[in-house]
Order: structure tokens, then C-alpha cells, then sequence
């Protein structure tokens, strides 16, 4: 595995490169995860999906956004078209390190659906495209963030601690001090009834009970498949035991 | 705070054999690192080097514009880094990581002197490789395994009967009290330690530990021991607890102790993180770390610990 940074100066972004096995006809594969917590519950599961895509012979980048993880920024940068930028430097990234003509990307909740809303204005045409459990409804989503937040009496709504960034107004969720507008592209996403337009080949994997495919007309065009599986993005006391095989199985079989 | 503002850097730490270990080194971007101190912060739990909230990674940056240069990694098998090659114990495995870690920090930045800084199971694993090393200066222990006492066992029962939900969970037979009353009960009784800490497997965890201690402050380690107060089930319940289960050590000025009454186990708010890195940060840069030349105690006994 080769750890490294890419990207601008400005916008340094960490990736983990994980070569193949040997396997010209597998490709190369962009995994994009989620956010906050959901991220680092996830960054096992993220991993070990990373190696088995490798063990069927996919070239594999896995990558923190801008502002998360190890990458440059405070979190108070983060900006969800910001993400979308950094997906597709990404993409290139994998692309010229790979040397692969397939590229598949698989996208974790958050990641998900910033997946399928860049899917029309990508700069490398993705072969075909996985969208793992997608927050459907932002503002379903930060309410979750909200009420989970509310049980902790020592929130705190706070621009100073922010430190050296510019951001004129940041408030706090999930944990993190983020950016209104942050808070606000969150809050507008709407995959259940604002379509996009995905490319052909696009698998969703549901695995959340609370989702029925009829509500997802903005997904309505790809293939989308209901598992019974762990959600690895929750907190170690809610998660169910073990890793979500069922879903690594299905991403595998469909890209293999 | 003195000397914030420096500009940093942040660079891939690959190391140890076969470059199984990963990391990210943030240091001053010009300033030689003239007094050789780093900062090593360890993983808490299964959660990768980057932490609860992003945690260390703040950490690592407020750190690093005051001068230092910090180092957070993944143990073997987690984060990034590769499974372990050997067939060592789990305990032996990550104790042998910080070694490498710290040999990579000489190797590469001269550095000789190291504080470790570690939350929960990490707080146990740098008081456990703390004193055998003379590269250790410094310990920072974020809710380290505290043994209870008999005001803490007060405490807690005080504050479930208090918990209106824990008389419905006794009257449905699912009492966390009980069971934890149960665990404790247990755990004194067979003389093991914290379920939600390390497990200290066929050794008395408080006589080891008191032993670590000892050995850490006899040898002139600073510690800087910070306990939270908002456990959802707390391990300890008031600020003296740490001085109470470890009576039989002699802290002297070795020991500094704080005691985070709002802030949970995992600092999930911003506020709490933020005092949590201006006292770490001043912690490191006001404190003199110099590592006694007495011989140490003999670790025959604390040993037993390496091979739990």
C-alpha cells in the first residue's frame, strides 16, 4: 500500500494506493466514503473493501476530503462542491497512477451521494458506479446529527475555536465544527424526489430497512439491490456484529 | 499560548519492517527541532490514527505550530498499517510498534526524547511502555484503566438511583447496576481489569499498574493524567479517584491531574477538545522533561504485563 499526499498546495488531500493482483481486466476502482464519525467507524470496513477489490484485481485509492481525515483544512473548510472537486481530482489521480482504462467508483453514504450528484459532470467517465446506503434526504440526516447532538448538554454553537479560518459563521454538528454552508448543502440534499442523471451501469446497495426503493426517484435508474448487512458507519455500540460480508460479496460479484 | 503561528508541515511516516506502519508527521516547517522532543499519539481502540472528532489531528497541528514535531500512527493491523507478521500477542505487538515508531523519530528527525500521548486503551499502552524505555519523558494519559474505589462505587450508585431509567431497567431485569456492580464484584474477586480498557489477563491489574507508576515516576516521567467525568458508564467519578486507586505511589511532582467534569469519554465537542489541546500544549511546553539517571526499580514483575 503506498500512503501519500495529492492534489493542489492549497488543497492537500491524503490517499491510500493499493495495487491489484495482477488482473488486466479488472481496472481500477475510487473508493469515496462517508463523513464525521461515519467516516471513522467506516475507515475498517473501507479498507477491507479496499482489499478485497484488490484481490479480484482492482487497483484500489482511497482518500480523505478536504478539511477531513488526514487531509489539509480545518473542518470548518469543508464544502460539499468543495468534495466534489476533490472526487475527481481523485479520479485523475487514480487514473494516471493506475494506467487503467476501466475506472469504477464505489461511493459510502455520504460519499454515495456525492457520487451520484457529480455522476453527469465527471472528468473521467466511470465504467460503472456503486452507491453504498446514500443519504437520500439531508435533512432527515442532519436531524439524526442534531438529536444524537442534543443528548450532550455541553453543545456548543462556537466560531472561536475555529482557529485560523475564514469562515464567517460555523456551528457545530455531528461533533464537528462546520461551516453554514456546510450545514446548509447538507440540509438540500434530495435524492428521493430531485432526480440526477446517472450514467448506465449503477448499482444501489440498500441496507437501511427505512429506505424503500419506490421513494428514490432520484436513483430510479440504476439497479438497486436491499441487503440484510451491518452498517459499519454507526458507533461501535449500535453496530451489529461483524463486517457487512453480504455487501462486499455484492459490490465484488457486480464489478468482477 | 507561546509560539503559536508557526507554519507546519505534514509528511507520510512509512516505517518499521517492511513499511507496515503508517502515519502522518506534522512538524515546524523551519524551526530545527533544537530541543530533539517529539510527541507519539497512539490509537484509541480500533479507531485509526486520526481519532474520535478528528481529535489528533487537531492535536497534532496545535502541537506542531508551537514547535513540535508529532507523530500519530496506526498500530499493527489498524488504520492503514499491515497485520503484525509475527504471531505475538496483540499487547506485545503494539508495545513493539511504539518502539519503532520512536526508533523511526531518531533515526529520522535525531529526536530523543518522546512523550507519548494516549485516550483509554492508549492511555494504558503508553503507561505500560512508558517506563522502560529512557527515550520517555513525558506520558500524556487521557481516562486511563483506574481502578474504582470505594467512593467511586458511592458515586455510581448514587447516581443510578437517581437515574429514574435504571429503576425501570431493574424492574425489567436488565439493571445496568446490577450488572455492573456484578462486573466489579468479578473483577475483585478474580483480580482482573477494565473490560473497556486493556485486558490484564491472570495479573492484578492495580498491583501491576501501581508498579508501572512507580517505576514511571521514580524514573523521572512526567505524567499528565486527565479523567472525564460524563461517562455514559463512568469509570471514574470524581477528580481524586486516579490518587486514591494509586495511593501507594509516590507521585511527587511527577504527576499533574486534571479533571474534565463536562467533557465525555470521546471529547465529542468542540469545545471540550479545544481545552483539551490548549492544556496538552501547554502542558508540553512549559513542563521541564528530564529523565532521572537512577537506576530502575527492577520490572521482573511488571513484566507480567507485557505478556497479558
Amino acid at each position: 500500500m503506498l500512503p501519500f499526499f495529492f492534489g493542489s498546495k492549497q488543497r492537500r488531500l491524503y490517499g491510500s494506493y493499493e495495487p491489484g493482483a495482477h488482473c488486466a481486466a479488472a481496472g481500477a476502482a475510487l473508493l469515496c466514503g462517508s463523513w464525521g464519525m461515519e467516516y471513522t467507524n467506516a475507515h475498517r470496513a473501507m479498507r477491507i473493501l479496499s482489499k478485497r477489490l484488490c484481490a479480484i484485481g482492482f487497483d484500489t485509492l482511497r482518500f480523505d476530503y478536504f478539511g477531513a481525515g488526514d487531509s489539509g483544512g480545518e473542518t470548518v473548510d469543508a464544502e460539499l462542491d468543495g468534495w466534489k472537486d476533490d472526487i475527481s481530482t481523485a479520479l485523475r489521480e487514480l487514473k494516471e497512477m493506475s494506467g487503467r482504462s476501466r475506472v469504477v467508483i464505489v461511493g459510502m453514504r455520504l460519499g454515495a451521494t456525492l457520487v451520484a450528484e457529480l455522476a453527469p459532470r465527471l472528468s473521467v467517465e466511470p465504467d460503472s458506479i456503486v452507491l453504498w446506503d446514500p443519504i437520500l434526504c439531508g435533512s432527515d440526516y442532519v436531524k439524526t446529527l442534531l438529536d444524537r447532538q442534543a443528548h450532550h448538554s455541553e453543545r456548543s454553537i462556537d466560531s472561536a475555536a475555529s482557529g485560523p479560518s475564514d469562515a464567517a459563521v460555523a456551528l457545530e454538528l455531528g461533533g464537528l465544527l462546520v461551516s453554514s454552508s456546510f450545514f446548509d448543502g447538507l440540509k438540500s440534499i434530495d435524492l428521493r424526489s430531485r432526480k440526477v442523471r446517472l450514467p448506465p451501469k449503477v448499482l444501489t446497495i440498500l441496507t437501511d430497512n427505512q429506505h424503500r426503493s419506490g421513494e428514490m426517484v432520484g436513483l430510479d435508474r440504476s439497479e438497486i439491490a436491499i441487503l440484510k448487512a451491518p452498517s459499519p458507519w454507526k458507533d461501535s455500540a449500535e453496530q451489529e456484529e461483524g463486517l457487512p460480508v453480504e455487501v462486499f460479496e455484492r459490490i465484488l460479484k457486480w464489478l468482477g | 499560548m507561546a509560539g503559536i503561528g508557526h507554519k507546519f508541515v505534514e509528511r507520510v511516516a512509512h516505517f518499521g519492517p517492511e513499511k507496515a506502519l503508517v502515519g502522518i508527521v506534522a512538524e515546524p516547517a523551519e524551526q530545527p527541532n533544537e530541543n530533539k522532543l517529539a510527541v507519539v499519539i497512539l490509537n484509541t481502540g480500533t479507531i485509526h490514527r486520526v481519532g474520535h472528532h478528528r481529535m489528533y489531528v487537531s492535536m497534532s497541528r496545535k502541537l506542531a505550530r508551537t514547535g513540535c514535531t508529532v507523530l500519530r500512527f496506526d498500530f499493527s493491523g489498524l488504520g492503514d498499517s499491515s497485520p503484525h507478521l509475527s504471531d505475538q500477542p496483540l499487547l506485545q505487538s503494539n508495545l513493539a510498534d511504539i518502539g519503532t515508531a520512536l526508533e523511526w523519530l531518531q533515526t529520522t528527525r535525531g529526536v530523543s526524547r518522546v512523550i507519548l500521548v494516549g485516550l483509554c486503551s492508549g492511555a494504558d499502552h503508553a503507561i505500560l511502555y512508558g517506563f522502560s524505555d529512557p527515550r520517555i519523558v513525558g506520558l500524556v494519559l487521557i481516562d486511563p484503566y483506574i481502578p474504582p474505589t470505594a467512593r467511586y462505587f458511592l458515586d455510581y450508585l448514587s447516581r443510578r438511583l437517581r437515574d429514574v431509567r435504571s429503576w425501570r431497567n431493574f424492574r425489567l431485569h436488565k439493571s445496568k447496576l446490577v450488572r455492573r456492580l456484578y462486573e466489579h464484584l468479578s473483577q475483585v474477586l478474580h483480580r482482573e481489569g477494565g473490560p473497556q480498557h486493556l485486558v490484564y489477563q491472570g495479573v492484578d491489574a492495580r498491583d501491576s499498574l501501581e508498579k508501572a507508576y512507580e517505576a514511571s515516576a521514580q524514573a523521572g516521567v512526567k505524567l499528565l493524567v486527565i479523567c472525564t467525568g460524563r461517562h455514559h458508564a463512568p469509570r471514574q467519578t470524581y477528580r481524586e479517584q486516579f490518587i486514591s486507586a494509586f495511593s501507594k505511589v509516590s507521585f511527587g511532582a511527577s504527576l499533574h491531574l486534571e479533571f474534565f467534569q463536562d467533557a465525555d469519554h470521546t471529547f465529542s465537542s468542540v469545545k471540550s477538545r479545544s481545552e483539551l489541546d490548549e492544556l496538552v500544549t501547554s502542558w508540553c511546553k512549559t513542563t521541564t522533561f528530564e529523565r532521572s539517571t537512577l537506576q530502575l526499580p527492577p520490572t521482573t514483575d511488571i513484566a507480567a504485563l507485557w505478556t497479558a
